[in-house]
């Protein structure tokens, strides 16, 4: 018959078992007893102690690695010992091993032979209610839960509790009435599977195991010790709110709560990091946007096989299509006002638990020109502070290869004037122009690294002695140029005036590509690196989303909010790239005061 | 797999960077202080028959760094150096002038080209054909003919620049500076010497040898590549007025002892052909301030006849330079030109347009508007 039938799998219905409650605490259980330790192990154990005594004796041997196994050895026996007997005790029945089989006794041995040897793990055995004392177990993790909560709302509660014998008669379902009736902790859920409840006793929940139930009660005790919402340092706005996100997930998303107070926010949790388990929350408004957009987000995400996720930087790559190109496809921001925004636009969010740094995806090159500051000023605000942005990037990016070029293939370009200055000021300068940008650039790198590193008051002397000192000194020397002294600094500046911290790394790699191209081909060769640079941002998309979007393909309607910003009222769809499904962000009809002047119509005098 | 591909790019890599360095030219490229940047170039005829000398002109490295620092330059010292090279073509000159600098003798930052009004038409051509073949030449630097020695007018120190090519540099090319705007770039010399029905010309620069003072305020008449003549101030005046270029040209009239400043405006020409016979006209729309007269308080009929005297003075003087150059057979207005654009047929009947130029009948229209002080144009 095999393999067209199927073996059916006949399992026994469950008996009926009255309610029944042992002592473990009293008296040593049966069970237990029945345990038999294999005769070898305990002439093994001896013989290890002997040892460990006979070299004890003997200077100049480390007998670490001996106590070490010694150690090892007992806890392994324990680890056994708890597996035979959970065998034993269910081998009439079919269950998972990973299941809870009710027995506190048993959770105590596992948790202390397993976990309990940590010294962060408190695990304490009491009894539940006064008069019918039922027994139970109580495991925690010392730090990351609050210990006020696991004494007052659980361990006093439940000692405390006098109407213990009404609990005998719900039998497996003992845990419910406790549920419902005794602990006061706000969030409490029910689980029976181990793989599930040591990662929540580790992330700061308590678990109690009472006697006879098959499920274990998981008491949201989470308190971590967090740093206070600051004001953020890398992404700094002039009008804007001063508000950062923490390194807490649940302090990230009560942020972000807080501003869009709709149901139709969800955040979706996912577990990533097979030891870590960080939390990851993907954030999106329902209704907004687009359902196939959160998908991808939520399928790239569930592939991500990591041991450990510490970094939300971590994700990128996964979340990129193109992950090995020079530019960032992934918006990392610490303002909760930045997330927001994106969120109300269409886009997802993504958080993780300990890393202050939300990723928001798809974004698009435009988006890492965008900054608070643009949309609490004025348009003409923020319009002026786009165009230098684009400006300062062109200067910075150009500025010393067009010098290379000019210089070293085609002076013949070079205004008389200019031709003049620069020829009289390089008489003294030893190097060729492309060296003299390496000297200066490699100075300009170390000054900022030094920066980065240095505390603030000292980073400040720094750039002072480095502007000063090194730039006047240079010159003096005659090293370099005092020209290069101008267009580097313009060049440091002009690179660093994107809003978005990682959208500089690629100007910066990619400035040397420039200068290269410059000193061998001259300006055909910064025309020619510019245009390879161009189509490769052209052929950079992500989720769908092409990454020069709106320029590329054109919409005419999103280019309102580019380089320049059109007024409020102008700005009433939300980007077209993002198909969201609510395509209107305001209402049709926005009022004008000036052509509907009630005030005014409500001043006059009834009476003229 | 992925290896046999990344190989397989490395290749490819490697083979374009192989080839295309070769290919830049960057092994020639020196950085603008390792080159002795000619800004002057001046054409003159050798002693030696059917010879040309060049003069290589550029500023010297203490000059220039004086220049960079703002600093005034040693007065004793020349800040250009002159290297003369001769020889039968652009090449040898430049090989006879190169072997006397030790830097490469760059030529594309050459501002001016002084051509001497000596220079025979075939070497003129030859030298400028030749300069217009050389890769880094870029086409615009102006030109300027003068009768004496090429090297004393472009050497001539000036106290209004650091560089006398600077001084030139800057006279011809702000046109609104000047009384008339006589820079013409070799360019449009060649392109009016080449083109069929239009002469090519040129500023005249002369030098008083006592003073050393230079003077811009001719223009040199060309058939072709061929000196033909130049036209005197006020007959430069009247060809300014004729091409649009003046801008502040005075006459005074000793009749009313006025005096009309800043002359300036517009020119339109048309030409028409009627059975063979070529008509030309002028119409000047001209401006003017009335700077001074002898009543001291002007009426309305004084201006009105000031205009019209002022208008008849200009028209007599332009139809004096049309006059002259009908007589030296050069069409510096493109009469030729625009009879072409509008007749072509008729101008192809014409075998030689030198010959018909001084037949054609040439008319002048002056409207001269007088503005008084503080009106508003």
């Amino acid at each position: 018959m095999w393999p067209f039938t199927r073996r059916k799998h006949h399992r026994r219905p469950p008996q009926a078992h009255p309610p029944i409650i042992e002592n473990h605490l009293d008296a040593k259980s049966e069970s237990s007893q029945d345990v038999q330790t294999p005769k070898d192990a305990p002439v093994l154990m001896d013989n290890l102690v002997a040892t460990e005594q006979t070299l004890e004796n003997i200077s100049g041997i480390d007998i670490g690695l001996l106590q070490d196994l010694i150690t090892e050895t007992k806890t392994f026996a324990k680890q056994l010992e708890t597996l035979e007997h959970t065998i034993k005790q269910h081998g009439s029945v079919t269950q998972s091993l990973d299941v809870y089989n009710g027995s506190v006794e048993d959770a105590y041995n596992l948790l202390k032979n397993t976990v309990g040897q940590s010294p962060d793990i408190n695990i304490r055995r009491f009894f539940l209610g006064r008069v019918h004392r039922i027994p139970c177990v109580l495991v925690f993790n010392d730090g990351l839960a609050e210990n006020q909560m696991v004494d007052q709302d659980a361990i006093f509660l439940m000692q405390r509790y006098e109407d213990a014998e009404q609990l005998w008669q719900d039998g497996p379902q003992i845990h419910q009435y406790v549920h419902d009736s005794i602990v006061s902790v706000g969030h409490v859920t029910v689980e029976n599977r181990w793989t599930k409840l040591l990662p929540d006793m580790m992330g700061g929940n308590t678990l109690v195991f009472i006697q006879g139930a098959k499920e274990v009660l998981v008491l949201d005790t989470v308190k971590y010790p967090a740093r206070a919402i600051e004001t953020p340092d890398t992404e700094r706005a002039v009008r804007g709110p001063q508000e950062s996100f923490n390194e807490v997930a649940l302090t990230q998303m009560n942020l972000i709560r807080r501003r869009i107070k709709s149901p139709a926010l969800h955040f979706d949790q996912l577990s990533i990091g097979s030891y870590t388990k960080t939390m990851v929350l993907i954030a999106h408004i329902e209704g907004i946007t687009n359902p196939e957009l959160v998908m991808a987000v939520k399928r790239r995400l569930r592939g991500v096989k990591l041991d450990g996720l510490q970094y939300s930087a971590n994700l990128t790559p996964y979340l990129s299509t193109h992950p090995s190109s020079l530019f960032p496809q992934v918006r990392t921001s610490e303002r909760v006002d930045i997330v927001v925004r994106n969120l109300l636009l269409g886009k997802v969010a993504i958080l993780v638990d300990n890393t202050p740094y939300a990723l928001t995806v798809p974004s698009t090159f435009i988006d890492f020109y965008q900054t608070t500051d643009d949309y609490t000023a004025s348009y003409w605000d923020a319009s002026l502070e786009r165009m230098i942005r684009l400006v300062g990037l062109f200067v910075g990016l150009l500025l010393p290869p067009l010098y290379v070029a000019l210089i070293s293939v085609d002076p013949d370009l070079l205004p008389v004037k200019l031709v003049l200055s620069i020829a009289g000021s390089r008489q003294a300068v030893p190097f060729p122009p492309i060296l003299e940008v390496l000297i200066m650039w490699i100075i300009v790198e170390i000054l900022r690294e030094a920066a980065i590193r240095l505390p603030k008051e000292l980073s400040t002397t720094l750039g002072t002695v480095g502007a000063i000192v090194v730039g006047t000194a240079i010159v003096k020397a005659g090293i370099v140029d005092s020209v290069m002294i101008v267009i580097i600094t313009l060049t440091a500046l002009g690179l660093f005036t994107s809003p978005a911290y990682e959208m500089a790394t690629p100007w910066r790699i990619l400035f040397w590509v420039l200068i290269v191209a410059a000193y061998f081909f001259g300006l055909y060769g910064i025309i020619l690196a510019l245009l390879i640079i161009l189509a490769h941002l052209t052929s950079l998309e992500n989720f769908g989303v092409p990454y020069l979007s709106p320029f590329g393909p054109i919409r005419f309607r999103d280019l309102k909010d580019t380089w320049l910003r059109f007024p409020t009222s102008a700005l009433k769809k939300r980007p077209v790239y993002l198909r969201s499904v609510k395509t209107r962000k305001m209402g049709a009809h926005v009022p004008k005061p000036m052509k509907n002047p009630q005030l005014h119509t409500t001043q006059r005098n009834p009476e003229q | 797999m992925m290896r046999h591909k990344f190989r397989r790019f490395g290749w490819k890599l490697a083979m374009l960077c192989t080839l295309g360095l070769p290919l830049t030219g960057c092994w020639d490229n020196r950085p603008v202080d390792y080159r002795a940047l000619v800004f002057t170039l001046g054409l003159s005829a050798s002693s030696k028959p059917h010879e040309l000398s060049m003069l290589f002109q550029f500023p010297t490295p203490p000059a220039m760094a004086s220049y960079a620092k703002g600093s005034a330059s040693n007065t004793s010292q020349s800040p250009v150096a002159d290297i003369k090279g001769h020889g039968k073509s652009v090449a040898q000159c430049f090989d006879v002038a190169q072997a006397q600098v030790s830097r490469d003798l760059y030529l594309g930052q050459i501002q001016l080209i002084a051509v001497s009004t000596h220079l025979s038409s075939s070497l003129l051509f030859r030298a400028l054909d030749s300069l217009e073949r050389t890769g880094t030449f870029d086409k615009t630097p102006f030109m300027f003919a003068t009768p004496q020695s090429v090297q004393s007018v472009v050497s001539v120190k000036t106290n209004q620049d650091a560089f006398p090519s600077l001084y030139y540099v800057n006279l011809f090319s702000c046109g609104h500076c000047q009384t008339e705007s006589l820079g013409i770039r070799f360019w449009q010399f060649a392109a009016d010497a080449l083109t069929p029905g239009v002469d090519p010309y040129l500023p005249e620069v002369l030098v008083n040898k006592k003073s050393q003072k230079m003077m811009v305020s001719q223009e040199a008449l060309y058939r072709h590549f061929t000196y033909v003549g130049s036209l005197n101030p006020q007959e430069t005046m009247a060809f300014s007025l004729l091409k649009g270029v003046a801008h502040k040209v005075n006459i005074y009239l000793p009749h009313l002892q006025a005096t009309l400043r800043a002359i300036h405006g517009s020119t339109h020409l048309s030409v028409r052909e009627r059975r063979g016979q070529v008509y030309a006209t002028f119409h000047l729309n001209l401006m003017t301030t009335l700077e001074g007269i002898g009543t001291q308080t002007e009426t309305a009929a004084q201006l009105a006849h000031l205009s019209k005297l002022s208008s008849t003075v200009l028209a007599h003087w332009c139809l004096g330079v049309l006059e002259k150059t009908q007589k030296l057979d050069v069409d510096p207005f493109g009469i030729g030109r625009k009879l072409d654009w509008r007749y072509p047929q008729e101008f192809k009947r014409f075998k030689h347009w030198h010959n018909e130029y001084p037949k054609v009948h040439m008319t002048v229209s002056v409207k001269t508007r007088i503005n008084k002080m503080g009106d508003i144009k």
